[in-house]
């Protein structure tokens, strides 16, 4: 990781309720080769929050890239979707869709909603670790975004 | 010796006699005039006998032996007077019934006559008539006869006759239709007559019916008199009252028509309880139908996500212990490992294809007419690594347009072609796809040389999830076929197959030629 160290670390929101994958997102982000900051929140509530820089994540900086799952407690993934999307402050912030669902309908709304992108997570861990790899790849070093996400 | 009569006496004689010669004089010629009249009246009766359009006889009273009939009595009984004269009626053979010949003889003899009586007779080409015979006594010369004057009234009888059986005929008809008719003036609604059918639907004698209005019998009254005064063709439905105060819903189609100057409403109620009763267990059944969808559709989504999700973690957990301590792990562990995750895998699609299964119905997409080639084409593209991989030929004969759900149709193409490649046989697989008509259908057929399937697994390979080989022999969840069913059917459609064990299958479906719903 040389030349890491001057490069402040991209900083990932994951919202997803589930441990397991939460976990699982983490070991995936580990093997990186990005310096990266993942933090976690999980509900739709606390991730609005967290954009929001509301109550206790008045000091916390803006994500770089949002690992949204669809189905959330309390507020679903689509209205986050919905609701970062109409934000003119959060709405540069582009959103990966990673979610178990594979049905026609929730990838067509999620990108009416103006899903950035839209990934069904794999069943194979090498097959989740390589598309977690490859959001990274793609989102944090290829694709240019607007600096400071736009603002 | 008389006296020699003295000259007044002469004179008073000769008075007399020219009194009296003037008095003969008189006489005489009263009875010129009398007979003048006589003949006047002769004639006058002859005329009104020979020209009477009425067939007259004239008939002795003492032997009943005819003395005298006019030209209608020969054109009425077939009978000239020279063939009538000096016979009886019963030798004419006149009477067909013994007892209407007694009921004149005593009408004549106890009234010297009668009118208007009505009989059957026989003419002379022998057939039977009906006539309408007036008879009376008269003296003709001295002799007492009787005359008769005869009217053909077949025509009428007959006329009348029609004309009764007519409307007994629809009398009966009137009464022996299913619906309630019913038959209202059209100022008042008032009823004017109604049918049997009425008087048993709504538990009314005629009587009672007839003292009624057509408000009395409808449980939506207002509504009647608005349909009585606008007088529309149909009323769908309208609720009507019975006796014992039952409501039930009726059909009505009404008509006008003039009876006796008056302008009258004829109607006809059909009591459709019973459709709506079955209507309304449709829309229950439809309504029940949605729901038990939704909740499919609700299932599905249960299954595609909470469902997967555990097996997520089961299946990466496991890889990840594979991935993090394989230096640590034997060969067993990592076969152990291999299994976990084998199942986790299967597991995936079995859901996967449950829902996919679950969303032929639940999302389906309209009809719409689309080219076969066309579904073919996107079923090979799909199919194109295997086909490569097979060495197969894929060939069709010409193939028709259909109302379908393309996607659907694709995937039962797909499915089909995928079946024959998987079962192939030792030969690189050969493919072909035609169509022919049947009764308002097109039978789709898919014929392979692969193994074949036996008789006894026609019902089986249909069914979700059954399989007849090993998963080792042939992968698969067992679902390709089920799929295919669930689609042709819910296009109202059939699938089966006709099969030689080991030189090939031949799959058929039937779609319908004409746009079915949805």
């Amino acid at each position: 990781m040389t030349g890491s160290n001057v490069i402040t670390p991209i900083d990932i929101l994951l919202v997803e309720d589930n441990p397991g994958d939460v976990r699982l997102a983490k070991e995936a982000l580990k093997e990186s080769k990005v310096r990266n900051a993942i933090h976690v929140v999980g509900d739709g509530v606390e991730a609005m929050a967290f954009l929001r820089r509301e109550g206790k994540y008045k000091d916390r900086s803006r994500p770089d890239l949002i690992l949204l799952d669809l189905n959330l407690p309390k507020k679903d993934g689509r209205e986050v979707l919905q609701e970062i999307k109409q934000d003119p402050e959060l709405r540069r912030i582009p959103v990966v869709v990673l979610t178990v669902s594979s049905d026609e309908e929730d990838i067509l709304k999620s990108y009416n909603l103006h899903a950035n992108c839209y990934i069904t997570k794999p069943i194979n861990l090498n097959r989740f670790i390589k598309v977690v790899k490859s959001i990274e790849n793609f989102w944090l070093t290829i694709v240019k975004l607007p600096p400071n996400g736009g603002m | 010796m008389p006296e020699k009569p003295t000259y007044e006496q002469l004179e008073k004689q000769v008075q007399e006699l020219e009194q009296l010669k003037s008095t003969l004089e008189k006489r005489e010629k009263r009875y010129e005039n009398l007979e003048e009249t006589l003949i006047e009246l002769e004639n006058k009766f002859n005329t009104a006998f020979r020209s009477n359009p009425a067939g007259m006889v004239i008939t002795r009273l003492k032997d009943g032996k005819v003395i005298d009939v006019n030209q209608s009595f020969f054109k009425i009984t077939g009978y000239p007077h020279e063939e009538s004269l000096g016979r009886t009626s019963i030798e004419l053979g006149f009477w067909i019934k013994p007892e209407d010949r007694e009921l004149a003889t005593q009408k004549m003899k106890a009234h010297h006559g009668f009118r208007d009586l009505e009989f059957d007779f026989r003419n002379k080409s022998g057939e039977i008539r009906t006539g309408l015979f007036s008879s009376e006594i008269v003296n003709i010369k001295g002799e007492p006869c009787i005359i008769t004057a005869l009217n053909d009234i077949t025509k009428r009888k007959k006329a009348e006759e029609n004309l009764k059986q007519s409307e007994e005929k629809y009398y009966n008809l009137f009464n022996s239709v299913s619906d309630a008719v019913y038959v209202m003036d059209r100022e008042t609604g008032k009823v004017l007559d109604v049918n049997d059918t009425a008087c048993k639907m709504y538990g009314y004698t005629r009587e009672e019916w007839l003292t009624m209005t057509n408000t009395d019998v409808s449980a939506e009254p207002e509504k009647t008199k608005k349909a009585t005064k606008e007088l529309p063709d149909k009323i769908p439905v309208r609720f009507h009252k019975k006796k014992d105060g039952t409501v039930f819903p009726l059909e009505i189609t009404l008509g006008t028509f003039y009876l006796e100057g008056k302008q009258a409403i004829i109607a006809a109620g059909r009591d459709i309880t019973e459709r709506k009763q079955a209507e309304e267990k449709i829309r229950k059944y439809t309504e029940e139908l949605q729901r038990s969808n939704k909740e499919l559709e609700q299932f599905a989504y249960v299954a595609s996500h909470d469902l997967q999700e555990p097996l997520r973690m089961v299946s990466s957990y496991t890889q990840l212990l594979e991935r993090r301590y394989k230096d640590k792990l034997d060969r067993d562990a990592m076969d152990f490992i291999e299994f976990a995750v084998d199942g986790a895998n299967r597991m995936k699609k079995l859901i996967n294809d449950l829902l996919e299964y679950s969303r032929v119905t639940t999302r389906g997409k309209p009809f719409k007419k689309v080219d076969s080639h066309l579904i073919m084409g996107r079923a090979i593209a799909n199919m194109q690594q295997a086909i490569a991989e097979t060495a197969a030929i894929v060939t069709n004969d010409d193939l028709p347009s259909i109302w379908v759900d393309e996607s659907q149709m694709v995937r039962v193409f797909q499915n089909l072609i995928d079946n024959a490649l998987k079962f192939r046989g030792r030969e690189s697989p050969r493919i072909h796809v035609s169509s022919q008509q049947g009764d308002g259908q097109w039978i789709f057929s898919i014929r392979d040389n692969g193994i074949g399937i036996e008789k006894q697994y026609e019902e089986r390979v249909f069914e979700i999830f059954q399989r007849l080989h090993g998963r080792a022999e042939y992968p698969g969840t067992g679902i390709g076929l089920a799929i295919c069913r669930r689609i042709v059917q819910r296009h109202g459609g059939k699938i089966w197959f006709e099969s030689q064990p080991g030189r090939g299958t031949a799959f058929y479906f039937t779609i319908s030629k004409t746009r079915s719903a949805p």
